[in-house]
């Protein structure tokens, strides 16, 4: 299966979040905030939409596929 | 109102939504637990003194109907109330560990009956084969969770 990196772990702590205060806005686990920063679980795009508008950010500059070697400018 | 307050606010908006997801989860699991357990605590108290644990009329034909029924229901109720509560890592988590289990039940048995059938060991026991597929279940959860 293909890895996905994320941004997520840069974004939370920019803004001075704990992976549980992140889980609570996202309506999820703290659990479930640590399995995608470490890239063990790939969110579903509804969560992934959520993230995106919590950050106010598009997906593809949270999330990167690498599927063309993670440049997408 | 200061930002500091909002602060204070914001921070208590949180922790109380992760203490209630927390609740929420709890009180199905916990309500789960305490069906299993009067249930068991019936069986134990009508079953025969002389009955061992794989007797069979070892209980009263009502208790069995009874709590066969309280079986179906609660774990249909309670599996479906705990995906409702539960976030997608462990609905995932949940779905990956049942298909384990039914995969170990599933190539277990054809497994176990041929070799049966060339009599290299004993008929299949289904009571043998449900514990492979629990224990498959508890184990994978446990390696999803902890890895």
């Amino acid at each position: 299966m293909d890895d996905m990196k994320n941004r997520l772990k840069v974004l939370r702590a920019e803004r001075d979040w704990s992976q549980a205060e992140l889980g609570a806005r996202l309506d999820v686990s703290r659990q479930a905030v640590n399995a995608i920063e470490t890239g063990k679980y790939d969110p579903s795009l509804p969560l992934a939409f959520r993230i995106a508008r919590l950050f106010e950010m598009p997906i593809e500059e949270i999330f990167d596929d690498e599927f063309n070697g993670g440049d997408h400018g | 109102m200061t930002s500091s307050t909002e602060a204070i606010m914001a921070e208590t908006d949180w922790q109380a939504r992760a203490r209630q997801r927390k609740r929420r989860v709890n009180l199905v699991v916990g309500t789960l637990f305490c069906i299993g357990l009067l249930s068991g605590f019936l069986v134990g108290f009508f079953e025969d003194e002389k009955a061992d644990l794989l007797s069979a009329n070892s209980i009263p034909p009502w208790l069995a109907v009874a709590s066969a029924i309280l079986f179906v229901v609660a774990t249909t109720i309670g599996s479906w109330k705990l995906m409702q509560v539960s976030d997608e890592l462990e609905r995932t988590i949940h779905v990956k560990t049942t298909v384990v289990a039914g995969n170990v039940m599933l190539i277990g048995y054809p497994t176990w009956f041929i070799l049966w059938k060339g009599g290299i060991v004993p008929e299949p026991d289904a009571l043998w084969l449900f514990l492979a597929g629990f224990a498959a279940s508890a184990i994978a959860y446990a390696w999803y969770k902890l890895r």
